[in-house]
């Protein structure tokens, strides 16, 4: 028997139709070009002060701005980069939308492999699942990284801090340790195909990935936590992750990407705005 | 012919040659085991062994050459490079081949013992195990000589620990071209030469898996031979690696002769990657696919035989491939293991919800998936996997035979510095699922039998003293992650 004698000719789909089929990703893309639009949408409108010193985020983070006068107001700190216990909670809200539209996007292999490969009508429910273990990883990661940022006070030297994270980040690059993340973070096992086991199975992949991949980049990560107003650093790394998560054999180009970053150092050492 | 070669910043050309014939081994080996062209064989293997023993990395060494397949660690673009679970095994392996193939022709072009007519003809033989002929399904006599013909001279073609060195014979169910050359679809699930990859993660094809013709006879041979080829790293020191590869390229040339078949033409395969070699004056050498996907206009050789067993040719499918993806419908839950005996999982599957219920159309096509092996070590026996439904004991015959899985290169899923995670074989079980469903035995329940293969034993073994005797089949630890049921 043959398979034509089986299978009845059918009008075909559309394209936009297939596309949907095929690409059950884009949910998540979507989500992360949202937040990309959300993070861009913060630094056009944000005030700005000197040097390092600067603030986007939250209409009503402005007035609280480093004791410039924003819109009437006076600003006597930065919410997104702590100095007092009181700015943390925002501070985090704002480093999980960065993390979202930077990290988010490296994950399309791996969502996309778990939906195509579950139940058709858990295609979304999975990423989901998968995406929130994920980004729970790296918002703990910023909740750390913004409590030593609050704990330490590095807003006065804001670009010695940034510059160094970043030298540390490019030697990170071409340690072992390094590529072993990398590699880690590129797979993604088989998971349960149905129910509560699905779901649990889900948002432990998610987690195991974050894990992996907060090894991976988070070295270099830890600048826009010091730098969260940088946003060409953050284009800069953004595109860093990316090549590293997406490309095949990026294993083989830890090298070059470690001279950017270590490049990048001594850019913002010799004085490239941070805000 | 021509090939761009970078030495030292410099670009030339390495001049075009005639074509040669890549001869069935059996044929030379029907006139005279020690045949010239074997003969020449053994001798340039020696010479790149000598290589090896004055300097480990002299790229035309033995040693080297066997690193650029696999080594424990990614020193550089050259070595550790074997392409495996991917579309681009065949073609990688094509020019690893080739390259390896001018350097043994350069290496004997020296020898004294060696004819003037052999060494400007030469080519790499192929091992075809797959004639029906079960005398082919041993090792040639010449890999099974301790010594060559002078009797005295250490025979370097012979390697110790091969499971075949007792005169056994590879399992018939090994060598079965039949799922192999069935894929009409280059690429893709369930396509001839495996899953999208390379470039971008996000352009593979999600749970891309080998393709069949990479697990069998591919890895069947390489586990059912055993020894140093049951292993990525070590599969090629022995001399039997290159015929038996010559014998997959082989297969790829029958595979496009055949009716709707034909390479992709997708960019990302054709160009999407570079890869390195040495050529025979130690050279460097850059290649995509592009340059290597015509033997005797681009490449210079051509094979004594690329005749498709008619068998196979009565199997083809014709359905194209449909618009909507593969959609699970059922896998198990829990983790199997296969240690060298008969192992059996159930599970339960649903009808498809997806693109296939949403046109109200009968699936077109069915899969079979073995998802997330992983083995810290080699496994060493191969399994046949048989599908039944409905409950029962399950039957372990023809009607119910899915195809041969065997787990070649295995060992790196445990390797954390290898780009591979769990092992995933993927089988057409479309024929199958018609079958049954014409019967009107599909059912909401499978379950998927695995019987172990071991090698045949000779009726009359060759029984070598001490360490030369054969090891006996180490049948290994696998753990299967996840088995899944796909309709498309």
């Amino acid at each position: 028997m043959t398979v034509s004698s089986v299978a009845r000719p059918v009008p075909r789909p559309s394209a936009w139709r297939r596309w949907r089929w095929i690409h059950p990703e884009l949910s998540v893309l979507a989500v992360a070009v949202v937040t990309w639009l959300w993070v861009l949408t913060l630094h056009v409108t944000m005030p700005s002060h000197g040097g390092a010193l600067h603030c986007s985020m939250l209409p009503n983070a402005a007035v609280h701005h480093h004791g410039a006068m924003v819109q009437g107001a006076s600003v006597d700190r930065c919410v997104a980069l702590p100095s007092e216990v009181s700015d943390f909670p925002v501070s985090l809200v704002l480093w999980v939308g960065m993390a979202t539209a930077m990290m988010l996007p490296t994950t399309v292999p791996a969502v996309r492999s778990i939906a195509m490969n579950g139940r058709w009508n858990r295609r979304h429910r999975s990423q989901m699942l998968f995406a929130f273990g994920y980004l729970g990883v790296w918002s703990a990661f910023g909740a750390v990284a913004l409590g030593a940022v609050l704990v330490l006070g590095v807003e006065a030297v804001v670009a010695p801090v940034v510059s160094v994270i970043l030298a540390t980040a490019a030697a990170w690059e071409v340690t072992r340790r390094k590529r072993l993340f990398l590699r880690a973070c590129h797979r993604v096992g088989s998971l349960p195909a149905d129910g509560r086991r699905a779901d649990r199975a889900c948002v432990v992949a998610g987690v195991r990935n974050g894990l992996q991949c907060t090894g991976a980049c988070g070295p270099m990560m830890v600048a826009m936590v010091v730098a969260p107003h940088a946003l060409w650093l953050m284009v800069l790394l953004f595109g860093i992750v990316v090549a590293e998560k997406l490309l095949t054999k990026a294993v083989d180009h830890l090298p070059m990407f470690a001279a950017m970053l270590a490049t990048t150092a001594v850019i913002v050492a010799f004085g490239a705005p941070l805000g | 012919m021509a090939s761009q070669v970078a030495q030292s910043g410099e670009i030339h050309t390495v001049a075009a040659s005639v074509t040669r014939v890549r001869h069935n081994i059996w044929t030379l080996d029907q006139s005279d085991h020690w045949h010239p062209i074997i003969y020449a064989y053994a001798r340039g293997v020696q010479v790149l062994i000598d290589r090896s023993d004055a300097d480990q990395l002299d790229p035309i060494g033995w040693r080297y050459q066997s690193d650029i397949h696999g080594a424990a660690v990614q020193p550089d673009k050259f070595r550790n490079q074997c392409q495996h679970f991917s579309w681009y095994f065949l073609p990688w392996h094509r020019m690893y081949l080739r390259w390896f193939e001018r350097i043994i022709r350069a290496a004997i072009a020296d020898l004294d013992d060696v004819d003037a007519q052999t060494r400007s003809t030469w080519a790499l033989p192929y091992w075809d195990y797959s004639s029906g002929d079960p005398a082919h399904r041993r090792l040639p006599q010449a890999f099974l000589d301790t010594t060559l013909p002078d009797g005295a001279t250490a025979n370097p073609l012979w390697v110790p620990g091969r499971n075949l060195n007792d005169g056994s014979s590879l399992p018939v169910f090994d060598v079965d071209l039949a799922s192999a050359l069935a894929p009409v679809d280059f690429a893709g699930i369930g396509g001839f030469a495996g899953g999208r990859t390379g470039f971008s993660h996000a352009g593979e094809d999600p749970g891309a898996a080998m393709g069949p013709l990479e697990g069998t006879p591919h890895g069947a041979v390489h586990v059912g031979v055993g020894g140093l080829m049951g292993s990525f790293n070590t599969a090629a020191l022995d001399p039997i690696f290159w015929l038996h590869h010559a014998n997959i390229d082989r297969i790829w040339e029958i595979w496009r002769t055949m009716p709707d078949r034909a390479d992709s033409t997708e960019a990302a395969w054709l160009t999407g990657v570079t890869f390195h070699f040495h050529d025979e004056n130690r050279a460097t050498v850059t290649e995509t696919v592009q340059d290597v996907l015509t033997t005797d206009s681009q490449l210079s050789y051509r094979y004594e035989d690329i005749t498709a067993p008619v068998a196979v040719e009565a199997l083809m499918p014709t359905a194209p491939a449909p618009q909507n993806p593969p959609e699970l419908v059922g896998a198990s839950d829990r983790a199997i293991a296969l240690v060298g005996e008969t192992a059996n999982i159930a599970f339960a599957i649903a009808p498809p919800i997806g693109p296939l219920a949403q046109q109200a159309v009968t699936s077109s096509r069915a899969f079979l998936r073995i998802e997330d092996v992983t083995s810290p070590a080699p496994v060493g026996v191969t399994y046949k996997v048989y599908l039944n439904v409905g409950g029962g004991a399950p039957l372990i015959d023809d009607d119910h035979f899915v195809g041969v899985a065997a787990f070649f290169g295995i060992e790196e899923t445990g390797n954390p510095d290898s780009p591979h995670g769990g092992m995933r074989l993927a089988f057409d079980i479309t024929g199958m699922y018609q079958r049954f469903n014409a019967d009107g035995r599909w059912s909401d329940e499978v379950s998927v039998t695995f019987v172990p293969q071991f090698v045949e034993p000779a009726a009359h073994p060759i029984r070598l003293p001490g360490v030369q005797a054969s090891a006996p089949q180490d049948a290994g630890n696998a753990r299967i992650g996840r088995v899944s049921v796909f309709l498309q």
